[in-house]
Protein backbone atom coordinates (compact mmCIF):
# COMPACT_ATOMS: atom_id res chain seq x y z
CA UNK A 1 0.00 0.00 0.00
CA UNK A 2 1.05 3.52 -0.47
CA UNK A 3 3.55 4.69 2.16
CA UNK A 4 3.95 8.00 1.35
CA UNK A 5 3.74 11.28 4.24
CA UNK A 6 3.36 14.59 3.88
CA UNK A 7 5.86 16.48 6.34
CA UNK A 8 5.89 20.22 6.06
CA UNK A 9 9.42 21.05 7.52
CA UNK A 10 9.11 24.77 6.61
CA UNK A 11 6.42 25.48 9.12
CA UNK A 12 6.61 28.33 11.53
CA UNK A 13 3.66 29.87 12.42
CA UNK A 14 2.40 33.16 11.80
CA UNK A 15 0.30 33.78 13.98
CA UNK A 16 1.45 36.01 17.16
CA UNK A 17 0.63 34.45 20.68
CA UNK A 18 -2.46 36.00 21.93
CA UNK A 19 -2.01 38.76 25.04
CA UNK A 20 -2.66 36.28 28.00
CA UNK A 21 -4.80 37.17 30.53
CA UNK A 22 -3.29 35.89 33.54
CA UNK A 23 0.06 33.16 34.04
CA UNK A 24 -0.08 30.07 32.06
CA UNK A 25 1.93 27.17 32.87
CA UNK A 26 3.01 25.59 29.74
CA UNK A 27 6.41 23.81 31.00
CA UNK A 28 5.72 19.91 30.99
CA UNK A 29 7.76 19.44 34.38
CA UNK A 30 6.40 16.22 36.26
CA UNK A 31 4.56 16.32 38.86
CA UNK A 32 5.78 15.14 42.36
CA UNK A 33 5.12 12.12 42.94
CA UNK A 34 1.98 11.29 45.45
CA UNK A 35 1.30 8.28 47.73
CA UNK A 36 -1.64 6.81 46.44
CA UNK A 37 -4.21 7.49 48.87
CA UNK A 38 -6.23 4.30 49.87
CA UNK A 39 -9.32 5.67 50.44
CA UNK A 40 -9.74 7.60 46.94
CA UNK A 41 -8.83 3.73 45.27
CA UNK A 42 -11.86 2.51 47.60
CA UNK A 43 -14.27 5.06 45.87
CA UNK A 44 -12.89 4.37 42.31
CA UNK A 45 -13.14 0.96 42.89
CA UNK A 46 -16.92 0.89 43.92
CA UNK A 47 -17.76 2.94 41.25
CA UNK A 48 -16.34 1.00 38.93
CA UNK A 49 -18.22 -1.98 40.33
CA UNK A 50 -21.45 -0.55 40.39
CA UNK A 51 -21.41 0.61 36.86
CA UNK A 52 -20.29 -3.38 35.94
CA UNK A 53 -23.51 -4.89 37.50
CA UNK A 54 -25.95 -1.87 36.72
CA UNK A 55 -28.74 -3.52 34.69
CA UNK A 56 -28.67 -2.82 30.55
CA UNK A 57 -30.38 -0.06 29.54
CA UNK A 58 -33.14 -0.06 27.02
CA UNK A 59 -32.05 2.46 25.03
CA UNK A 60 -28.74 1.41 22.61
CA UNK A 61 -26.05 3.75 23.26
CA UNK A 62 -25.39 5.66 19.88
CA UNK A 63 -21.57 6.45 20.28
CA UNK A 64 -21.84 2.06 20.51
CA UNK A 65 -23.48 1.63 17.08
CA UNK A 66 -21.31 3.97 15.24
CA UNK A 67 -17.72 2.68 17.24
CA UNK A 68 -18.89 -0.65 15.47
CA UNK A 69 -19.60 0.92 12.44
CA UNK A 70 -16.35 2.43 12.53
CA UNK A 71 -14.56 -1.06 13.58
CA UNK A 72 -16.31 -2.43 10.47
CA UNK A 73 -14.92 -0.02 8.21
CA UNK A 74 -11.56 -0.19 9.48
CA UNK A 75 -11.13 -4.16 9.43
CA UNK A 76 -12.69 -4.16 5.67
CA UNK A 77 -9.91 -1.72 4.73
CA UNK A 78 -7.54 -3.78 6.06
CA UNK A 79 -8.82 -6.73 4.44
CA UNK A 80 -8.93 -4.87 1.11
CA UNK A 81 -5.42 -4.31 1.38
CA UNK A 82 -4.52 -7.98 1.00
CA UNK A 83 -5.37 -8.30 -2.85
CA UNK A 84 -5.30 -11.08 -5.03
CA UNK A 85 -3.32 -14.28 -4.92
CA UNK A 86 0.74 -14.37 -4.07
CA UNK A 87 2.62 -15.57 -6.89
CA UNK A 88 6.67 -16.13 -7.28
CA UNK A 89 8.99 -13.31 -8.23
CA UNK A 90 9.15 -15.54 -11.96
CA UNK A 91 5.76 -15.87 -12.39
CA UNK A 92 5.24 -11.88 -11.84
CA UNK A 93 7.51 -11.27 -14.79
CA UNK A 94 6.28 -14.22 -16.77
CA UNK A 95 3.15 -12.07 -16.87
CA UNK A 96 4.62 -8.63 -17.64
CA UNK A 97 6.17 -10.36 -21.01
CA UNK A 98 3.08 -11.91 -22.24
CA UNK A 99 0.90 -8.47 -21.09
CA UNK A 100 3.63 -6.42 -23.63
CA UNK A 101 3.37 -9.98 -26.53
CA UNK A 102 -0.37 -9.32 -26.23
CA UNK A 103 -0.45 -5.70 -26.21
CA UNK A 104 1.80 -5.44 -29.60
CA UNK A 105 -0.02 -8.76 -30.94
CA UNK A 106 -3.02 -6.98 -30.82
CA UNK A 107 -2.34 -3.87 -32.28
CA UNK A 108 -1.15 -5.94 -35.40
CA UNK A 109 -4.60 -7.50 -35.23
CA UNK A 110 -6.29 -4.45 -35.30
CA UNK A 111 -4.35 -2.76 -38.25
CA UNK A 112 -4.99 -6.08 -40.43
CA UNK A 113 -9.05 -5.68 -39.47
CA UNK A 114 -8.65 -2.40 -40.22
CA UNK A 115 -7.26 -2.81 -43.71
CA UNK A 116 -9.21 -5.09 -44.05
CA UNK A 117 -12.25 -2.31 -44.32
CA UNK A 118 -12.40 0.80 -46.84
CA UNK A 119 -11.27 1.59 -50.06
CA UNK A 120 -8.61 -0.43 -51.12
CA UNK A 121 -6.40 2.43 -52.17
CA UNK A 122 -3.24 0.13 -53.45
CA UNK A 123 -5.76 -0.84 -56.40
CA UNK A 124 -6.96 2.58 -56.68
CA UNK A 125 -6.03 4.07 -59.63
CA UNK B 1 14.26 14.03 -47.05
CA UNK B 2 11.51 16.04 -44.54
CA UNK B 3 13.54 16.48 -41.46
CA UNK B 4 15.68 18.93 -39.14
CA UNK B 5 17.82 18.00 -36.99
CA UNK B 6 17.87 20.38 -34.09
CA UNK B 7 20.72 20.30 -31.74
CA UNK B 8 20.25 19.58 -28.45
CA UNK B 9 20.34 22.89 -26.69
CA UNK B 10 17.32 23.98 -28.54
CA UNK B 11 13.67 23.19 -26.63
CA UNK B 12 11.40 20.55 -27.20
CA UNK B 13 8.45 21.25 -30.12
CA UNK B 14 5.73 19.15 -31.79
CA UNK B 15 7.21 17.47 -34.06
CA UNK B 16 10.28 16.47 -32.66
CA UNK B 17 11.18 12.33 -32.61
CA UNK B 18 12.73 10.67 -29.90
CA UNK B 19 14.08 6.98 -29.94
CA UNK B 20 14.28 4.94 -27.02
CA UNK B 21 11.26 6.34 -25.21
CA UNK B 22 9.40 4.08 -22.65
CA UNK B 23 6.04 2.88 -23.69
CA UNK B 24 4.20 1.37 -21.04
CA UNK B 25 1.80 -1.54 -21.64
CA UNK B 26 -0.56 -2.73 -18.99
CA UNK B 27 -2.82 -5.59 -18.46
CA UNK B 28 -6.59 -4.86 -16.38
CA UNK B 29 -7.06 -8.78 -15.90
CA UNK B 30 -3.53 -9.53 -14.37
CA UNK B 31 -1.98 -6.49 -12.73
CA UNK B 32 0.94 -7.60 -10.58
CA UNK B 33 1.29 -5.88 -7.63
CA UNK B 34 4.66 -5.41 -5.59
CA UNK B 35 4.80 -4.82 -1.67
CA UNK B 36 7.08 -6.12 1.44
CA UNK B 37 4.74 -9.22 1.13
CA UNK B 38 5.71 -10.56 -1.91
CA UNK B 39 4.09 -10.40 -5.66
CA UNK B 40 0.58 -10.53 -6.15
CA UNK B 41 -1.96 -10.57 -9.29
CA UNK B 42 -5.19 -9.43 -8.73
CA UNK B 43 -7.64 -7.77 -11.62
CA UNK B 44 -8.03 -3.66 -12.03
CA UNK B 45 -11.72 -3.84 -10.13
CA UNK B 46 -10.49 -4.87 -6.86
CA UNK B 47 -7.75 -2.18 -6.81
CA UNK B 48 -10.26 0.46 -8.52
CA UNK B 49 -12.57 -0.93 -5.75
CA UNK B 50 -9.90 -0.66 -2.59
CA UNK B 51 -9.52 3.16 -4.03
CA UNK B 52 -5.66 2.87 -2.92
CA UNK B 53 -2.56 3.68 -4.82
CA UNK B 54 -0.75 0.40 -5.05
CA UNK B 55 3.28 -0.50 -6.89
CA UNK B 56 2.90 -2.41 -9.93
CA UNK B 57 4.93 -4.48 -12.32
CA UNK B 58 4.20 -3.55 -15.74
CA UNK B 59 6.23 -4.42 -19.06
CA UNK B 60 8.20 -1.56 -20.65
CA UNK B 61 9.64 -1.37 -23.95
CA UNK B 62 12.05 1.58 -25.82
CA UNK B 63 10.15 2.79 -28.60
CA UNK B 64 10.44 5.59 -31.08
CA UNK B 65 8.27 8.25 -30.56
CA UNK B 66 7.31 12.01 -31.96
CA UNK B 67 5.75 14.58 -29.37
CA UNK B 68 2.01 15.35 -30.07
CA UNK B 69 2.20 18.07 -27.41
CA UNK B 70 1.79 21.47 -28.58
CA UNK B 71 4.50 23.97 -28.67
CA UNK B 72 3.17 26.34 -26.07
CA UNK B 73 2.62 23.05 -23.54
CA UNK B 74 5.72 21.38 -24.33
CA UNK B 75 7.49 25.11 -22.67
CA UNK B 76 5.29 24.52 -19.17
CA UNK B 77 3.85 21.29 -18.56
CA UNK B 78 4.17 18.73 -16.19
CA UNK B 79 4.14 16.00 -18.78
CA UNK B 80 5.05 15.67 -22.63
CA UNK B 81 2.29 13.47 -24.47
CA UNK B 82 4.48 11.54 -27.48
CA UNK B 83 2.75 8.86 -30.05
CA UNK B 84 4.75 5.85 -30.73
CA UNK B 85 6.51 5.78 -34.52
CA UNK B 86 6.64 1.77 -36.01
CA UNK B 87 6.90 0.77 -39.08
CA UNK B 88 4.95 1.62 -41.80
CA UNK B 89 4.05 -2.25 -42.52
CA UNK B 90 2.84 -2.96 -38.69
CA UNK B 91 0.95 0.53 -38.87
CA UNK B 92 -1.21 0.30 -41.53
CA UNK B 93 -2.19 -2.96 -42.26
CA UNK B 94 -2.78 -2.37 -46.14
CA UNK B 95 0.95 -2.13 -46.92
CA UNK B 96 1.97 -5.44 -45.88
CA UNK B 97 2.01 -6.75 -49.22
CA UNK B 98 2.94 -3.15 -51.28
CA UNK B 99 6.28 -3.14 -53.03
CA UNK B 100 5.61 -1.03 -55.93
CA UNK B 101 6.37 2.62 -55.98
CA UNK B 102 2.78 3.28 -57.87
CA UNK B 103 0.97 1.18 -55.34
CA UNK B 104 3.40 3.24 -52.08
CA UNK B 105 2.40 6.34 -53.91
CA UNK B 106 -1.29 5.80 -53.74
CA UNK B 107 -1.17 4.89 -49.68
CA UNK B 108 1.26 7.25 -48.54
CA UNK B 109 -0.88 10.53 -50.45
CA UNK B 110 -4.05 9.09 -48.94
CA UNK B 111 -3.11 10.70 -45.39
CA UNK B 112 -3.37 14.03 -47.02
CA UNK B 113 -6.89 13.39 -48.42
CA UNK B 114 -8.45 11.03 -45.84
CA UNK B 115 -8.99 10.75 -41.97
CA UNK B 116 -6.11 8.42 -41.37
CA UNK B 117 -4.93 6.78 -37.97
CA UNK B 118 -1.17 7.23 -38.82
CA UNK B 119 1.15 10.03 -40.49
CA UNK B 120 3.60 8.67 -42.87
CA UNK B 121 7.60 9.38 -41.85
CA UNK B 122 10.08 7.97 -44.68
CA UNK B 123 13.08 6.39 -44.33
CA UNK B 124 16.26 8.56 -43.56
CA UNK B 125 18.72 7.06 -42.08
CA UNK B 126 20.26 10.44 -40.22
CA UNK B 127 17.04 10.22 -37.67
CA UNK B 128 17.21 6.38 -37.40
CA UNK B 129 14.73 4.91 -39.52
CA UNK B 130 15.96 2.58 -42.56
CA UNK B 131 12.74 2.02 -43.53
CA UNK B 132 8.93 3.33 -44.22
CA UNK B 133 7.76 4.11 -40.97
CA UNK B 134 4.08 5.71 -39.55
CA UNK B 135 3.04 7.33 -36.16
CA UNK B 136 0.45 5.80 -34.44
CA UNK B 137 -2.17 7.99 -33.30
CA UNK B 138 -3.60 5.26 -31.17
CA UNK B 139 -0.32 4.60 -29.23
CA UNK B 140 0.53 7.70 -27.07
CA UNK B 141 2.92 7.85 -24.11
CA UNK B 142 3.73 10.26 -21.37
CA UNK B 143 6.95 11.44 -20.04
CA UNK B 144 7.54 13.94 -17.53
CA UNK B 145 8.84 17.28 -19.46
CA UNK B 146 11.80 18.46 -17.38
CA UNK B 147 13.49 14.88 -17.39
CA UNK B 148 12.83 14.62 -21.09
CA UNK B 149 14.21 17.49 -21.74
CA UNK B 150 17.60 16.20 -20.11
CA UNK B 151 17.54 13.59 -22.45
CA UNK B 152 17.51 15.88 -25.27
CA UNK B 153 20.39 13.59 -26.96
CA UNK B 154 17.42 10.98 -27.41
CA UNK B 155 15.97 13.34 -30.07
CA UNK B 156 17.40 12.20 -33.68
CA UNK B 157 15.24 14.38 -35.54
CA UNK B 158 12.40 17.03 -36.13
CA UNK B 159 9.66 17.43 -38.85
CA UNK B 160 10.79 20.41 -40.92
CA UNK B 161 8.30 23.12 -41.46
CA UNK B 162 5.89 21.72 -43.87
CA UNK B 163 6.03 18.23 -42.22
CA UNK B 164 5.16 19.72 -39.01
CA UNK B 165 2.06 21.84 -40.73
CA UNK B 166 0.86 18.36 -42.25
CA UNK B 167 1.45 16.75 -38.81
CA UNK B 168 -0.62 19.39 -36.46
CA UNK B 169 -3.30 19.43 -38.83
CA UNK B 170 -3.62 15.12 -38.88
CA UNK B 171 -3.29 15.10 -35.60
CA UNK B 172 -5.90 17.17 -34.78
CA UNK B 173 -8.01 15.96 -37.37
CA UNK B 174 -7.52 12.47 -35.86
CA UNK B 175 -8.21 13.68 -32.07
CA UNK B 176 -11.50 15.70 -33.34
CA UNK B 177 -12.93 12.49 -35.60
CA UNK B 178 -16.41 11.75 -34.80
CA UNK B 179 -18.17 8.37 -34.59
CA UNK B 180 -20.64 7.89 -37.84
CA UNK B 181 -22.42 5.31 -40.19
CA UNK B 182 -21.57 6.29 -43.56
CA UNK B 183 -23.96 4.39 -45.11
CA UNK B 184 -27.09 6.21 -43.44
CA UNK B 185 -27.62 7.89 -46.67
CA UNK B 186 -27.61 4.92 -49.02
CA UNK B 187 -30.71 3.62 -50.81
CA UNK B 188 -31.83 0.51 -50.60
CA UNK B 189 -30.43 -0.50 -53.78
CA UNK B 190 -26.74 1.14 -52.37
CA UNK B 191 -27.74 -0.41 -49.11
CA UNK B 192 -27.54 -3.66 -50.58
CA UNK B 193 -24.90 -2.70 -52.77
CA UNK B 194 -22.93 -2.12 -49.02
CA UNK B 195 -24.07 -4.98 -47.29
CA UNK B 196 -22.05 -7.22 -49.23
CA UNK B 197 -18.47 -5.75 -48.45
CA UNK B 198 -20.09 -5.30 -44.64
CA UNK B 199 -22.37 -7.92 -43.99
CA UNK B 200 -22.87 -6.48 -40.18
CA UNK B 201 -24.49 -3.58 -41.50
CA UNK B 202 -27.68 -2.61 -39.68
CA UNK B 203 -29.83 -0.57 -41.57
CA UNK B 204 -31.50 2.37 -40.56
CA UNK B 205 -35.57 2.37 -39.81
CA UNK B 206 -35.90 4.59 -43.03
CA UNK B 207 -33.52 2.17 -45.16
CA UNK B 208 -35.73 -0.78 -44.31
CA UNK B 209 -38.15 -2.34 -47.21
CA UNK B 210 -41.32 -0.72 -47.14
CA UNK B 211 -40.45 2.95 -45.53
CA UNK B 212 -40.94 5.92 -47.13
CA UNK B 213 -38.88 9.43 -46.12
CA UNK B 214 -39.03 9.76 -42.70
CA UNK B 215 -39.33 6.63 -41.15
CA UNK B 216 -42.96 6.80 -41.92
CA UNK B 217 -44.66 3.13 -43.25
CA UNK B 218 -46.42 3.42 -46.36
Amino acid sequence: MNSTYTVDHSYKSQILDAPSTGFWHESHAEQPVKFPDLRHIAKVAGLALSLAVSPVTAIIDPWYGERRRRDAVVTMSIYKEVLGRFISRAEALRIARETLEQAERERLLFAEYEAARGIQWENHP
Amino acid sequence: MIYEFPDTSMRIRQGDIFLGLPRVDMSLNNVVIVSEAGERVAKWAEIAANGDPVNIIVPVRPVAAIVATQDCDAVRSRDITLCEIRSFRDVEGKSKDTTSAKSWKNLIIQHARINQKWFYLPPDDRVGFSEKMAVDFMVTLRVPRTELEELRDLRKGRLNPLAEEHFRERIGEFFRRYPYDEWYPLDQEELNAYMIEYPDTKPFPWQRAGVADGGVKK
